[in-house]
């Protein structure tokens, strides 16, 4: 009898389940040994996502250590997955966001993105309100918020970050790489929801140096101050007004209008204008302020002495068939007087005494028309033709500040020529140790020096004067021709103190309504910012008893 | 106090798997299902107290059983008795609403049960009991009818992986019992026909043929749970990493915790631990197959067969989908998936072939 039951079909069914058994040990070494590359690989992409870690940016100092520019701890808030539209509802009583920005999150998502970021650098304050809500699809990352305390002030000097936190206008761009530092990596592992389960530090990030400044912060709200308030009563479209030490140190830089950089993405769109920094950009033609310069050349070759008399020829001059004219008539002046009454007359007979060449090489001296160099974003050159592009009048014109264009910080520059001895040097932000330029002899520069108190104590300048202490100075006021009618540029540029300066000031104004000269327009600020000096360093008038 | 002595008569290879299998399944259940009550921590550790609690009744009705002499599972009034709870339970599934498009579970007390699962047990005692040596046509063909009926009862739930698992493991009974191999072609093939017919008629198998069309027509939609879980044994390496450190858990292998656990404990144990598990299955296919041929009793000898089958089959066809070989099937994988039908039921039949070993003395000639 057979057993039952059936031996033979029992030993084939056990070695059928056995041999089944042998090939899934063999799958399980093709797909664990063989291919345990391939599919770690697959995992970690699903698994892991790098993302970098911000760096801390410098911070930006003036010269007394004041904050102008600081990386606070903040957070960035994610979405992990699509937000319905009632947690929309929700998100946007909190937040404030457009229906732009939900359209664009949305269609984010319908592309298939699952990492997409709601708000960033917001501040804890704001991270809790949005974690009131209980959206536990919604994240945060640290970041850090870049905040300028004094919002406006300084704004074009320091600029401004966008939102990946890297600079985009003045300090902030020019020196990305010193103050930027270098990102970190960190490694997040994440469920397939898109919820982090660990994060590691891949690599820490390097953080920023900070930066510290040549600017006084005290100078440069007296100087904003009496600017804004200057610009604003003759309803002007910009000014700009410089401060510097005769070490060619920026103190202080003030270009109206202004911005804060606080809010710079939304300024920049709005009032593109405001982002400009006029004390650089400022293209203007300089008018009679440049006759210091007439007057330093004229000495330095030779070609005047010091109390000789020129001959005004009645506020009159004929160059060709061109007549240049004096704002009024002048006879005969003395060389000093030219300067202080600013007769154009004067300064055209002064600059005929030299050559063409001569008189555009102490123009070039005295770097107009060329970059000062000046450690920020946006600085324009200007224009100062060459002599072979001159025709009968250029001369006559050039020697009272027409038909070439200078930008506020040449001007200043070249003041500090003047006030220090004949040496120019290089305007800059940032401290260290720049090679003066001698333009001219520390004698001829004592000489122009006190024909600029002239112009102050009893010239075209006598508003900028303060009643105490002395000041030496310029007026400029240059026509120009626009289609809709005759405007004017006023300028003035100065040192101050008098005999002995320790800073030199230009304030440039343009297209000003009502008053226009420069003594009217542009002196009294001047007069403002030196008037903050006098009392910085304790230049108080001296009481007799 | 007798029974206890007999204890240590057990059969000690396969108890021995049995008991490796349980503790490596509950690690990795803990681990897999951590992610749940991450989520809900009201519930923390409900899963693995749940999984263990199962392991624990299942002991425990296990101990209850090896201390009673006669193999009452095979008497007729015991099989008449659990086919009369089993029957109205398979179609008591369809009153109750379906999950995931499937009526496989009948809720009493708070209880949920997957009858699919116990039905395993009751048709193999009804097929050793029907095809005993000395039997009848009619109860050949009462066996064919049965087994059929189970079928399409399951298979209409639907349940086709469980069903047609079913109708393999009663194949390979009668192929054991040695029923004549035409008549079973005749009435084995028209019971599939008739089954398929009825199938397609009702058009239940949309998801089991969108399954099987993926499958063959090699067009992979990439990130499946099969390609998850391709991805977590083949992270896992040579000896993976430590357990508990699945990554492939959190949500990217839904099933992680019951159809899914072998790829989870791929991933935490590499391929000592898949193929410890694979050899484990072997080990236990060895010993129910020494203790069927052993056996003195020819219907008991053919239930541990069955049971033998029953459960190395099914390990070795959640396996095999596991590793991406086979369509999936819905399977659990035994003692290891997370489950209370299905740990009961595997737990029940590795009772009962140990009972079967135990009490052989007794039914010596």
């Amino acid at each position: 009898m057979r057993p039952f039951p059936d031996r033979k079909i029992a030993i084939g069914l056990k070695w059928f389940l056995t041999f089944w058994a042998f090939l899934l040990i063999l799958r399980l070494g093709e797909l664990q040994i063989l291919k345990h590359d391939v599919f770690s690989k697959m995992k970690l992409r699903q698994v892991r996502v790098l993302k970098t870690i911000e760096p801390r940016r410098g911070t930006i100092y003036d010269r007394e250590g004041r904050i102008l520019a600081i990386s606070v701890p903040a957070w960035s808030a994610y979405a992990r997955r699509a937000l319905s539209d009632q947690e929309f509802e929700k998100l946007r009583k909190v937040l404030g966001l457009s229906r732009f920005q939900i359209k664009t999150m949305k269609k984010r998502w319908e592309k298939g993105d699952r990492f997409t970021w709601i708000k960033r650098k917001i501040l804890e304050e704001e991270k809790e309100r949005i974690k009131a809500l209980g959206i536990d699809k919604i994240g945060f990352l640290p970041d850090f918020r870049r905040v300028y305390p004094h919002g406006h002030m300084a704004s074009h000097i320091v600029g401004a970050v966008g939102m990946d936190g890297r600079g985009l206008w003045g300090l902030e761009l020019s020196k990305e790489k010193f103050l930027g530092g270098r990102p970190g990596k960190m490694e997040i592992l994440r469920d397939a929801r898109g919820y982090p389960l660990d994060i590691k530090t891949k690599k820490a990030p390097v953080s920023g140096h900070d930066l510290h400044l040549t600017l006084d912060l005290a100078i440069q709200r007296a100087a904003e101050r009496a600017l804004f308030q200057g610009a604003r009563a003759v309803k002007s479209p910009r000014a700009a007004a410089i401060v510097m030490s005769l070490q060619g140190e920026v103190l202080a830089m003030a270009s109206y209008p202004s911005f804060d950089p606080n809010q710079f993405p939304r300024e920049f769109a709005r009032h593109p204008e405001r982002i400009r920094n006029n004390a650089i950009s400022m293209v203007y033609e300089p008018g009679s302020t440049v006759k210091f310069i007439d007057m330093a050349a004229a000495l330095q070759e030779g070609k005047v002495r010091v109390g000789e008399r020129i001959n005004c020829g009645g506020g009159k001059i004929r160059i060709g068939k061109t007549i240049i004219r004096d704002h009024r008539p002048y006879y005969i002046l003395s060389l000093s007087d030219v300067l202080i009454h600013s007769s154009n007359v004067g300064a055209i007979r002064i600059t005929q005494r030299l050559s063409n060449e001569k008189f555009y090489g102490y123009l070039r001296a005295f770097h107009l028309g060329q970059k000062t160099g000046v450690e920020l974003p946006g600085e324009e050159k200007g224009w100062v033709p060459h002599p072979r592009l001159w025709r009968l009048t250029t001369k006559a014109y050039f020697s009272i500040g027409q038909g070439f264009a200078v930008t506020p910080i040449q001007m200043a520059a070249a003041v500090g020529v003047i006030a220090d001895g004949g040496v120019w040097r290089k305007p800059h932000l940032i401290p260290g140790a720049f090679p003066g330029q001698r333009v001219i002899s520390p004698q001829v520069s004592s000489i122009v020096l006190r024909m600029m108190r002239g112009v102050v104590e009893r010239g075209t300048g006598r508003l900028a004067s303060l009643s105490w202490i002395g000041a030496a100075g310029k007026t400029g006021t240059a026509e120009k021709i626009t289609p809709k009618g005759r405007k004017y540029t006023s300028s003035f540029v100065g040192a101050f103190p008098y005999p002995a300066p320790e800073y030199v000031i230009a304030v440039v104004v343009d297209e000003p309504k009502g008053k226009h000269y420069g003594g009217e327009v542009a002196a009294p600020i001047f007069r403002e910012i030196i008037l903050f000096l006098a009392k910085k360093n304790k230049l108080y008038p001296v009481v007799m008893k | 106090m007798e029974a206890n002595r007999y204890l240590w008569k057990i059969h000690k290879p396969l108890v021995g798997s049995v008991i490796v299998l349980l503790l490596l399944g509950a690690l990795t259940v803990d681990s897999a299902s951590m992610l749940l009550y991450l989520r809900f921590p009201s519930v923390k550790y409900l899963f693995f107290a749940k999984h263990v609690f199962f392991i624990l009744l299942g002991a425990t009705l296990g101990y209850l059983l090896l201390n009673i002499r006669t193999r009452f599972y095979l008497k007729g009034w015991f099989v008449v008795l659990s086919n009369l709870v089993i029957l109205p339970l398979l179609f008591l599934v369809f009153i109750f609403p379906a999950r995931n498009g499937a009526h496989r579970w009948v809720q009493i007390a708070g209880l949920t049960i997957q009858p699919s699962e116990f039905a395993k047990i009751v048709v193999m005692l009804t097929l050793a009991l029907l095809l005993a040596p000395g039997r009848s046509r009619s109860q050949e063909t009462l066996a064919f009818l049965y087994l059929g009926a189970i079928f399409l009862l399951v298979a209409l739930e639907p349940d086709v992986g469980t069903s047609l698992f079913l109708l393999a493991v009663g194949i390979f009974m009668m192929l054991l019992a040695r029923v004549r191999f035409k008549k079973l072609l005749g009435w084995g093939g028209g019971l599939l026909l008739l089954g398929l017919s009825l199938l397609i008629i009702t058009g239940r198998v949309g998801h089991v043929k969108k399954r099987l069309s993926d499958f063959f027509s090699g067009q992979k939609e990439i990130s499946t749970q099969e390609e998850q879980a391709l991805v977590a044994l083949g992270s896992g390496g040579l000896t993976g990493s430590s357990p508990g450190e699945s990554l492939e858990k959190f949500f990217y292998l839904p099933e992680a915790h019951s159809d899914y656990i072998f790829s989870i404990l791929g991933e935490e144990w590499g391929f000592v631990g898949t193929s410890a598990v694979v050899f484990l299955f072997l080990l236990f296919l060895f010993s129910g197959f020494h203790i069927a041929s052993s056996v003195n009793q020819p219907g008991a000898s053919l239930l541990a067969y069955g049971l033998t089958i029953s459960v190395v089959l099914q390990a070795l066809v959640n396996i095999t989908v596991n590793v991406g070989l086979f369509p999936s099937k819905g399977l659990p994988l035994p003692f290891m998936s997370y489950g209370g039908s299905a740990m009961l039921s595997s737990l029940l039949q590795a009772g009962i072939l140990t009972h079967i070993w135990m009490w052989r003395r007794e039914y010596e000639a």
